[in-house]
């Protein structure tokens, strides 16, 4: 659209609003002038002195309404009580259709939200979270759609420390993702990745007593950059499974430092705590019934009340179901015997569990042969596999079919580090 | 106010933490100085720990404002009970709520957390233990001794003062078995989806 058509003033931008309201004027008429309108026209007040956020209708103009929103999120000194009031009214009712247009602009008007949000409750404020996710919600095509807010939406609940209101946002598995927020996944390992790698060793050391192995997909570089980053990590992970209390107490002292600089020392002292227990665990394996003492002698507790440790740990697991057991204060010391677990996966309960794994595993299975039809329909995936037909080769690694060692033998991730260039 | 007030009668703990979830937002935003931050936050923080929400209340603790914080001395207070329960120190627990006079709106939820961990803890003592020292008891009820003696006979414990111990007596739980159509229609629409792929 050449320059001269474009609104001169506020009057003339709201009129030409007004004149392209239908469903097609949005796409085609009124976005690409919207996005040509200098950002200053979008703050101004028209010549009778009213503000355009109380002209238009939130719902019916959302694109427009959007972009004087982005535009005042972005001014020097907003009027925030009063932004605030407009942007939350406008998050409960814009058209999730119009916005969809303009990601950018209403990712905007989101960040402008968080960032009001916080200069008014002085630092430490909440309000934009439950409009944030009620928002998300809408404007997300399905559950299962990524948009571009939902990373800006997570971090503002992390640094709030709601982590509450993440979690039903986070629980939809992505598997559609808006193209605007697809980052190219590079060779390189990121910073991030190796602090989740130091929290995932932690983590797994309390859950499953080892360090779980990461799945085959993991990127090469990732494996060699962990080995490479985390000795702390590895060397402290190997201690716990030895479940040698002593040894493991050392390595603590010896990393203490590198636990506290990563804002891992809380979750460490965890590992302390849990290696007690996986070692009474442990005993269960071998042992009917022991003594308090014993128990505690065994597992590396010390000191004159080592039994009534014991017992507490003892009395924990049992609560938590970690394991079944009874104890016992008829003789002179306590005694443990150490039982199987008593349900016996016949009840109702175990049914409908099962089935809701089942279902689970339905959806999943029905989106992937969804998904493998897309891909096998896209041009990019029939240009290879022709050239695979005529002989070639794809360019840096084998195709998953191609790999006897891929489906069956497994050598576990060592080889698969060694001979290669499966995913680069 | 009055909705809290009506949770808390109600006994509806789960209900009342969802309303200050959204209440606390709603302040945020529009600050109403008829709400004192403790008539607020001290239900809002019980609340969680009636529920069993551990990781919440302390996240909640986390985020308040430092000056409430040091202002109230009745929230600390509360915190503290909390505290004492993630560290499990029950004993501890007990005697926290004990020793305080909590304002009116605190006291039922405070004695309801008392009675729902006795509760909690006379079921896992009688399922882990086949006997158990008197004194023990005592000190996980956070109750006078007298007091356990006449509540566990009730729950007919067996009690043997010779060796100073109870006998706790088994709760067996109901298992329900059923079965009915839906698991036929469960069953078929399974075996429709493996026929499929």
């Amino acid at each position: 659209m050449p320059n001269q058509n474009l609104p001169a003033n506020v009057d003339e931008l709201l009129q030409f609003i007004s004149m392209n309201v239908n469903s097609d004027g949005y796409d085609k008429q009124l976005a690409p002038v919207l996005k040509q309108i200098p950002p200053q026209y979008y703050l101004q007040s028209t010549s009778d002195n009213r503000d355009p956020l109380d002209l238009l209708d939130q719902t019916i103009f959302s694109l427009p309404y959007t972009y004087f929103l982005a535009a005042r999120c972005q001014a020097d000194r907003p009027n925030t009580a009063r932004l605030i009031q407009y942007i939350l009214q406008f998050l409960t009712v814009f058209d999730a259709n119009q916005v969809r247009l303009i990601p950018d602009k209403f990712l905007q008007v989101a960040q402008g939200l968080c960032r009001l949000a916080t200069l008014y409750g002085n630092g430490n404020s909440v309000i934009a979270i439950k409009p944030l996710a009620n928002a998300i919600q809408r404007y997300a095509l399905t559950p299962n759609h990524l948009t571009n807010l939902h990373q800006m939406f997570v971090k503002e609940c992390l640094l709030l420390k709601c982590y509450k209101q993440a979690l039903p946002i986070l629980q939809n598995d992505i598997t559609e993702i808006d193209v605007q927020v697809i980052s190219a996944p590079a060779n390189v390992t990121s910073q991030i990745q190796i602090e989740a790698y130091k929290k995932f060793t932690l983590v797994s050391l309390l859950l499953h007593g080892k360090i779980a192995q990461l799945p085959k997909y993991t990127a090469n570089v990732v494996f060699r950059s962990v080995k490479n980053q985390c000795q702390a990590y590895q060397d402290y992970a190997s201690a716990f499974e030895s479940l040698n209390v002593k040894r493991l107490r050392n390595e603590f002292n010896k990393w203490t430092d590198a636990f506290r600089k990563d804002k891992n020392l809380g979750l460490a002292k965890q590992t302390l705590d849990a290696i007690y227990r996986r070692n009474i665990q442990q005993l269960t394996q071998t042992y009917l019934t022991l003594s308090l003492a014993d128990i505690a002698d065994a597992v590396g507790l010390e000191g004159h009340d080592a039994p009534k440790m014991a017992e507490s740990y003892v009395l924990r697991m049992i609560e938590s179901r970690e394991i079944f057991a009874t104890i016992s204060h008829s003789h002179q010391n306590g005694m443990v015997s150490f039982h199987d677990n008593p349900d016996r996966y016949d009840t109702s309960l175990t049914i409908t569990q099962l089935e809701e794994q089942i279902n689970k595993a339905t959806t999943v299975s029905e989106r992937v042969i969804k998904t493998d039809r897309i891909v096998g329909c896209s041009k990019e995936y029939l240009q290879k596999s022709q050239h695979i037909l005529a002989g070639g080769a794809i360019p840096g690694g084998l195709g998953p079919g191609d790999d006897p060692d891929f489906l069956g033998g497994g050598g576990g991730y060592e080889n698969f580090i060694d001979d290669g260039k499966y995913f680069s | 106010m009055d909705t809290i007030k009506a949770h808390i009668e109600s006994h509806e703990y789960a209900a009342l933490v969802n309303f200050c979830e959204d209440l606390e937002l709603q302040l945020a935003l529009t600050p109403n100085t008829n709400i004192t931050p403790e008539d607020f936050y001290g239900p809002f923080l019980l609340g969680y720990l009636l529920e069993q929400d551990l990781p919440s209340a302390r996240f909640l603790w986390k985020r308040l404002p430092d000056s409430i914080k040091s202002s109230s001395k009745e929230l600390r207070a509360i915190w503290d009970v909390g505290a004492a329960l993630w560290q499990r120190e029950y004993e501890n627990v007990y005697e926290l709520i004990g020793s305080k006079t909590w304002s009116p709106i605190i006291a039922p939820l405070m004695e309801q957390l008392a009675d729902n961990l006795r509760e909690r803890m006379l079921n896992l003592l009688s399922e882990a233990y086949s006997s158990i020292v008197i004194d023990d008891v005592v000190k996980y009820l956070g109750l006078p001794r007298e007091k356990v003696l006449t509540i566990l006979e009730e729950r007919g414990w067996e009690i043997d003062l010779s060796s100073n111990t109870l006998q706790p007596k088994k709760t067996v739980q109901e298992i329900q078995q059923s079965t009915s159509l839906a698991n036929f229609s469960q069953l078929t629409d399974l075996v429709i989806h493996l026929e499929k792929s």
